[in-house]
């Protein structure tokens, strides 16, 4: 599976109701370095889930990112209500087959998950 | 967007042919007759350019070529136009007279340019003549357009 | 080079190379129709490109990368892929005006045939692309540029009456002989032609090309707030030099060898020469930039290496979309349609992408993480937003207009 499997896709929770799209991964650098690399093995912390729209947050998701004030006001209030959402917390992910028809493909939330908040400081 | 953007410029292609009532085929006759005096203006500048030696008898070639093909289009403009009743016809046709009646006198300057012959005094008067009939059928037609 | 040299030629080069095929034509028919009752457009949209160039030289120099790698990042590759046909297409058609202007220059000093001439000037552009440095490419073309300044001259020793003149710049009405969407349809017009899309890509590619850093942001801001506005100052000359011998005799302009009449009897055959040198190289300069914009946007989206500070073999992908942006250009322009039309065209169209261009520049030169401490101050940010406001409104209101003015006629 590549980013761009998730990236986009419809989310629901248990019961089949929609909560949104997949705007953005979010990933942490805590593994070690693999062979012959520099930089820390990136681990899949969780998924940013946004309710109305599949445009990216082009930024705004950092709460220092202010300015210019009206397109910060507008990017944020397009993307209210959204939520990040812990990898373990995700019970079922698009099929191969689905993602490569390039419809159906839905991830599907454990019962009873947590929502975050998806601003980053 | 992209439906607005191909609707907009297939608009603005569109020929004034297809314009059906009598208002708007007087309007579309009215703007040849214009682009046609703007290119005979165009012609008698360059004209007057050159006799005082302002203006190189290769741009004035590159002037009139341009105006040529500006009269010409209008002609064929004005011809195309379908007249939706027997007045608006008959203006149609003054305004074909005076747009194509322009068409000699601009050719004739590339003429003059390589030849010296017609005289300029000659042309300059062939053209404003063309450029007085052309304002006269402009009249005529824009008289006739507020009318409408 | 380095010093006071350094910062002159780099002036004398954004001066010269400010005007291309658009603002030429646009501001000569506009000054036949409307006299200098449009020059207000040309004045905000000079304000309005220095302040997006010079954030996106500033995001180059900072970030030492070109604005589409940047935009691919933030916008993800569905949004960047529209904005990306969008501004592709826009800047293909600019290349075909300009290879266009350049024909019709060099047919007012030849009197070859201007369909003979659109595959030599294109191969013209070609060679150079291939095989002329960067940095000699932009002054050669930008000083040659400056000969533009002919239309200045012209215009003084047209000996106007400067009071009518200031009274059409400062109480800008429409004139009676047009009507307000006709002259609105303009306005949009020069807006585009001022601020056309592929400006920005240019300047912050050839920032990197040139390799700026934080540095040289003092220069490259001078190049742009000197520079742009004296390009801005051509302009109006152009349309009043248009306004003063065309609009009287009711000449209105649809051809190039119409708009150097003016000059013709302001300066005789002497100034003409060195008008249409002017011509010739800004509309060089101008293609040689379009097909580089070409090159730049492409490959800054798939990710090709690019570059002319590569050797061709290095960036070879985006030399081939260079080349194939030349024959799509050079292919347009054979089917025998009229290449002032297609600027005409062109600068409408850079309106209706205008606001997909500079959107993105302003929200990644508000991004701490590319720019550090240099992100965007408060005056720059209400400057630039206000200026989104009004393109959004001009892309917004260029279509409609086109089809209720039928594209201005």
């Amino acid at each position: 599976m590549i980013a761009g499997d998730l990236i986009d896709v419809e989310v629901r929770d248990a019961d089949g109701e929609r909560l949104g799209y997949v705007v953005d991964l979010r990933l942490v650098l805590d593994r070690p370095p693999e062979a012959g690399a520099v930089l820390a093995g990136a681990r899949l912390h969780g998924l940013v889930v946004s309710p109305r729209t599949r445009t990216s947050f082009l930024g705004y998701e950092r709460t220092s990112v202010r300015a210019p004030w009206p397109i910060a006001q507008l990017l944020r209030r397009r993307h209210r209500g959204s939520f990040l959402v812990h990898w373990p917390d995700v019970a079922s992910v698009p099929s191969l087959d689905a993602t490569r028809r390039g419809k159906g493909a839905i991830v599907v939330l454990r019962r009873g998950f947590d929502r975050y908040d998806p601003a980053l400081t | 967007m992209l439906v607005g953007v191909l609707a907009g410029t297939l608009t603005g292609c569109t020929p004034a042919g297809t314009r059906s009532d009598a208002a708007n085929v007087l309007g579309s006759i009215v703007e040849h007759l214009e682009a046609a005096s703007s290119a005979v203006a165009t012609a008698t500048l360059a004209v007057e350019l050159h006799e005082q030696g302002r203006l190189p008898a290769v741009t004035t070639d590159a002037a009139v070529d341009d105006a040529t093909l500006t009269v010409s289009e209008a002609v064929h403009g004005i011809t195309t136009v379908v007249a939706p009743d027997a007045g608006t016809a008959g203006l149609r046709t003054t305004a074909i007279g005076a747009a194509s009646a322009a068409l000699g006198p601009v050719a004739d300057v590339r003429t003059w340019l390589a030849d010296g012959a017609p005289e300029g005094d000659d042309l300059r008067t062939a053209l404003d003549e063309a450029a007085t009939d052309l304002e006269a059928a402009t009249t005529a037609v824009e008289q006739a357009e507020a009318a409408q | 080079m380095r010093g006071p040299l350094a910062v002159a030629l780099g002036i004398l080069t954004a001066i010269g190379g400010f005007l291309d095929a658009g603002d030429l034509v646009t501001n000569a028919v506009v000054g036949s129709r409307f006299g200098l009752t449009l020059a207000w457009v040309v004045v905000m949209g000079v304000i309005g490109i220095c302040v997006f160039a010079h954030m996106s030289g500033k995001v180059a120099a900072v970030s030492g990368r070109a604005t589409f790698e940047i935009i691919r990042e933030r916008l993800g590759p569905r949004a960047a892929g529209a904005n990306l046909v969008a501004s592709l297409a826009v800047t293909v058609l600019t290349l075909t005006a300009e290879i266009g202007g350049m024909a019709l220059a060099l047919q007012l000093a030849s009197s070859v045939e201007r369909r003979l001439w659109m595959p030599v000037a294109a191969l013209a552009v070609w060679l150079v692309l291939w095989r002329v440095r960067f940095q000699v490419m932009e002054n050669v073309t930008g000083l040659l540029g400056l000969t533009l300044i002919g239309f200045a001259v012209a215009l003084y020793l047209l000996g106007p009456d400067w009071g009518e003149l200031a009274r059409q710049t400062l109480q800008p009405a429409v004139p009676p002989s047009e009507g307000a969407a006709v002259y609105w349809y303009f306005a949009i017009a020069l807006l585009g032609a001022a601020m056309t899309p592929y400006e920005v890509f240019f300047f912050s590619s050839g920032g990197v090309e040139e390799r700026w850093t934080v540095k040289d942001l003092a220069t490259s801001r001078l190049n742009v707030f000197v520079g742009f506005p004296f390009g801005g100052v051509l302009s109006i000359a152009i349309a009043g030099c248009a306004a003063v011998v065309l609009l009287p005799l009711g000449i209105e302009v649809d051809a190039m060898s119409q708009i150097v009449l003016p000059v013709a009897q302001a300066g005789g055959p002497l100034l003409l020469a060195v008008v249409i040198v002017g011509l010739v190289s800004a509309t060089t300069g101008a293609a040689l930039e379009t097909a580089l914009s070409a090159g730049y946007t492409l490959s800054q989206y798939l990710g090709w290496s690019w570059g002319k500070f590569r050797r061709p073999a290095e960036a070879a992908r985006f030399h081939v979309a260079m080349i194939v942006a030349l024959v799509v250009a050079v292919g347009v322009l054979m089917t025998g349609v009229d290449p002032i039309a297609v600027t005409e065209y062109s600068v409408v169209f850079s309106a209706v992408a205008l606001p997909l261009t500079y959107l993105p520049i302003l929200v990644v030169a508000n991004d701490p993480e590319y720019m550090g401490e240099h992100v965007n101050g408060r005056v720059l940010n209400a400057v630039g937003t206000l200026y989104l406001v009004i393109l959004v409104v001009a892309s917004a209101a260029a279509v409609p207009l086109m089809i209720v003015t039928e594209a201005g006629a």
